[in-house]
């Protein structure tokens, strides 16, 4: 089989291969027109993590925090929620109109196009799903892009997108600001309360005792004030270490199980405590009892003063700091504004026809080598003539024919 | 297979009429068998038109006894693979002139065909390729299954 002889099989078969070398052309002229063009928008954002703001407010992670806390930030800006508000301010409940040359051609001839079905929030969402993307660049850079038919609209999606993700994550940040505030602010309410009941105690036990204390003045001074007073040895010293264990206990009782390790220990330190400060009062008179009782209840009353100040300047700080910790912990930089590309991105237009022509060709030729090989009847004299190696005298077309 | 009476484009037949008597011419053989290889067509019409032709370049036609070259003879014997007539009538010719239907003779009944001539020791002429036109008419026609 020569080339020659390879090339006139072409010929004669040359409809084969110039159907789909035409078809497949003409169909992506069509696909091209039908197509909705792609404008793409991107801005940039800087995403601060913020574990260093409030110790509060820390979250803390594992070693690959860094990415697991950019990835957290994909996931709000891809939420139902966010889309759902982009949707919203966007307007795209009703699918934006064709931007096709078909569709545009439809609009200009007062055509509508065709609604299969009406417009709906769920398919809104699918939708911005699939042309709303965010990149992680790295820990802290993330670009969120939209591919739109139109590049106004991809840009205002982007805007959109922005917007909503930086006013939800500042809704996130005030909400954790104002149960912090609450909290402290209940936890103020129990000091005051104990401060109350402690001066009470207090002031109960100087009414019945006049002769250990002299008023309220003297209940703020220090344990040592017992043991110059008094010669009780070392009852205040204990009594005081006493109370500072209770309360550390009462403390951590809120956040521990009652079976825990540590409480254990600290029940076990406070009753050894107990029945040593029990054996030393023994040994007290009774005036150095009182004195020593009083003692107790001044220290614990000037302790929760303590706690009860330390705790309303925090409240104070935060409510100082509220503005500047809103900003700091939203931690949002926009590094590069969305952008606007009047460009189109897809269709490609030049690649698709080229593609096409070269993909129309590769099919007329496996098209052509299949029917070649699947014929199973001569058809042309130059097949009998190479196949058979016998002459072909002539090739006579047949006009008409009639029953015999 | 339905049996079809052939018939051609007479210039076609002439130019083939004038090859034939240029080879008979030339090597001497006037008797000339031909076959096809199964019942596709029935070249009697066809075998008529060429017959014809051949006269006519003899000068048979016009005046036997004045002819300038020995009469061509043509015989019609189709079905070399199914029928045994063709096979008895190979004795009597010089050559054989195959007959096939372009896109409906089958490759494997033509090389067959060709294979069995070749074993009988017989001299294939060559083949005479027929082929529609136009074979829209004709699957038209089969469509509608018209005969």
């Amino acid at each position: 089989m020569n080339l020659s002889y390879l090339f006139r099989l072409v010929f004669l078969r040359k409809w084969w291969l110039l159907l789909p070398l035409m078809i497949s052309p003409i169909f992506t002229v069509y696909l091209l027109l039908s197509a909705e063009p792609e404008y793409l928008s991107g801005a940039k954002l800087w995403v601060k993590e913020q574990s260093e703001s409030s110790d509060l407010l820390r979250i803390e992670r594992n070693g690959s925090h860094g990415d697991t806390h950019i990835n957290v930030q994909s996931q709000i800006i891809m939420s139902n929620r966010t889309m759902e508000e982009v949707i919203k301010r966007t307007g795209l409940i009703i699918p934006p109109p064709s931007r096709s040359v078909l569709g545009l051609r439809r609009q200009a001839k007062g055509q509508a196009t065709k609604e299969t079905k009406a417009p709906s929030k769920i398919d809104a969402l699918k939708s911005i799903h699939k042309s709303v993307h965010v990149n992680v660049v790295n820990p802290e850079i993330l670009i969120i892009s939209a591919h739109m038919n139109d590049p106004h609209l991809a840009q205002l999606v982007v805007s959109n997108v922005v917007d909503v993700y930086r006013e939800n994550s500042l809704a996130l940040v005030l909400d954790e600001i104002e149960r912090h505030e609450k909290y402290l602010i209940t936890q103020q309410e129990r000091l005051d309360k104990e401060v109350n009941e402690q001066e009470q105690l207090l002031i109960d036990f100087e009414s019945n005792h006049p002769e250990v204390a002299g008023g309220m003045g003297r209940a703020i001074q220090s344990p040592t004030y017992a043991l110059e007073t008094a010669q009780v040895g070392p009852v205040p010293l204990l009594a005081r270490q006493l109370a500072e264990l209770e309360l550390k206990r009462n403390h951590l009782a809120t956040t521990l199980e009652s079976n825990s390790f540590e409480l254990k220990s600290l029940d076990a330190e406070i009753s050894a405590g107990r029945a040593l400060l029990d054996s030393y009062l023994a040994s007290l008179s009774i005036q150095a009892k009182q004195q020593v009782e009083h003692d107790k209840l001044s220290w614990s009353l000037d302790k929760l003063r303590e706690s009860r100040a330390a705790l309303q300047a925090e409240v104070m700080q935060i409510a100082l700091s509220r503005g500047a910790k809103i900003a700091e912990a939203s931690g949002i930089t926009v590094l590069d504004q969305p952008s606007f590309d009047d460009e189109r991105i897809a269709p490609k237009r030049k690649n698709a026809l080229i593609g096409s022509i070269v993909l129309g060709l590769l099919g007329g030729l496996g098209l052509l080598v299949v029917v070649s090989l699947l014929d199973t009847v001569y058809r042309y004299p130059e097949e009998i003539e190479a196949d058979l190696e016998v002459p072909v005298l002539a090739t006579l077309p047949l006009i008409k024919r009639r029953r015999s | 297979m339905s049996h079809r009476n052939l018939q051609l484009e007479q210039d076609e037949v002439t130019r083939l009429a004038r090859q034939l008597y240029r080879q008979a011419s030339a090597s001497g053989k006037t008797r000339f068998l031909l076959t096809s290889p199964r019942n596709v067509v029935d070249g009697a019409g066809f075998l008529r038109q060429l017959q014809a032709g051949l006269d006519t370049l003899t000068g048979v036609s016009e005046n036997p006894d004045e002819a300038t070259s020995p009469p061509i003879q043509l015989r019609w014997a189709p079905n070399f693979l199914t029928d045994g007539e063709p096979l008895s009538q190979l004795a009597h010719c010089d050559a054989v002139i195959l007959l096939a239907y372009s896109g409906r003779s089958k490759r494997r009944d033509i090389r067959e065909t060709v294979a069995l001539l070749e074993a009988e020791g017989v001299d294939l002429l060559g083949v005479v390729l027929l082929h529609m036109k136009n074979p829209i008419p004709y699957l038209l026609r089969k469509l509608v299954g018209a005969r």
